[in-house]
């Protein structure tokens, strides 16, 4: 019985000790992080509107209710809102996918980038290729989007549709006037 | 045993990869490209290095009933840590890596070294183990990868060596691939480079 007690009091300062040192390396890394996605997410922004001065998260639960969608960022040019770019994360062949996809107020997609994703190299990742991303812009969001096959990357390319249709299912019941 | 010794059994004589066939998952999963083998390898090394020192330090404080729970502990601080600050600031090798740095805790090599090594040697001989040992395993996800993306994307650590005419055999980049590459190149190392130090 002592033993017991020794030994759990043992494994309960190695873990105490652990945890202190995590809580500290986390404390000085998470705002890094944070700072580093926004930070993407905002590039990828004025690429989809060249136009915008500034964007800000939009925090709605009934918006952020939507399956796949994580984040919502409202896109101005001084004090017009101009358009929105939605972060959907849907899963992919191999783990989930997360991208943006900017739509204009008038309800055309401006782009989409996709910020994080752990498809097959050679095969899935190709959604990232440009040739790809750019056969979304300029489409209609209150239309069935129309996207090129690619061969032996079906699922990954249907992932990447699947969160294009989050996004244009938000703007169209939500965020559209 | 002299330190000579400990980084020559962990290079070449006991290779993580090509001799003892451990952490297998990794090996397998992230050598699509040089670029991943490197970073993985990096990765793993850093952690061999940090749990063989803490592990090496704590032998006398730390049971033998409990040592594996103790083991485990002190090797998921380590990547926990090591994955957050790579998040920090090495996003695209982070992004890159995804699932598997998490994984570098069950990678068996780590704690195989804190039973075998770092829980009965001395605290400077198991660094140097850690060291010899982590980088035996770079060394082998780093040819691994090169091979893998050289012959399946005709490039190697992303630079375009083959050209376009070149026609990329897709599968030695995907996991059939990964079997094919290994399964040779550890015929060839022990043809070569054993067959030399015997």
């Amino acid at each position: 019985m002592r033993e017991i007690i020794k030994l759990g009091l043992i494994l309960l300062i190695i873990t105490s000790v652990a945890g202190l040192i995590l809580g500290g390396v986390n404390s000085m890394t998470a705002d890094i992080i944070e700072a580093r996605a926004l930070e993407d997410s905002m590039e990828a922004i004025e690429a989809f509107f060249p136009e915008s001065d500034d964007a800000g998260i939009i925090d709605d639960g009934d918006v952020l209710a939507y399956d796949l969608v994580d984040e919502v960022y409202e896109v101005l040019q001084g004090d017009t809102v101009i358009g929105y770019t939605i972060k959907t994360v849907p899963n992919g062949y191999d783990g989930p996918i997360e991208l943006l996809t900017g739509i204009s107020i008038e309800g055309e997609i401006t782009g989409i980038e996709i910020l994080s994703q752990t498809e097959t190299p050679g095969l899935g990742d190709r959604i990232t290729n440009d040739e790809f991303k750019d056969q979304f812009a300029g489409q209609s969001s209150d239309e069935e989007l129309e996207v090129d096959a690619l061969s032996g990357a079906t699922v990954s390319k249907n992932a990447v549709v699947n969160g294009v249709n989050a996004a244009t299912e938000v703007f169209e019941e939500e965020l559209r006037n | 045993m002299n330190m000579g010794n400990i980084v020559k059994n962990g290079i070449v004589r006991e290779n993580p990869v090509f001799i003892q066939f451990l952490g297998m998952c990794p090996v397998l999963a992230v050598t699509g490209t040089a670029t991943n083998g490197l970073g993985m390898g990096l990765a793993t090394t850093a952690v061999l290095l940090g749990s063989n020192t803490v592990i090496a330090l704590m032998k006398n404080f730390i049971p033998s009933k409990i040592r594996i729970p103790s083991f485990i502990v002190v090797i998921a601080t380590f990547v926990t840590m090591i994955g957050m600050v790579m998040n920090a600031y090495l996003p695209d090798l982070f992004n890159a890596l995804g699932i598997f740095i998490p994984l570098i805790v069950v990678n068996c090599l780590i704690l195989g070294r804190a039973e075998s090594f770092a829980s009965k040697k001395p605290t400077g001989a198991s660094m140097v183990d850690g060291i010899s040992m982590g980088l035996g395993f770079t060394l082998a996800l780093v040819v691994l990868g090169a091979v893998r993306e050289l012959i399946g994307s005709g490039s190697i650590f992303g630079l375009e060596l083959l050209g376009e005419a070149y026609p990329a055999m897709g599968i030695m980049v995907q996991p059939p691939g990964a079997f094919l590459a290994l399964g040779l190149l550890t015929a060839l190392f022990n043809v070569v480079i054993l067959k030399r130090i015997k």
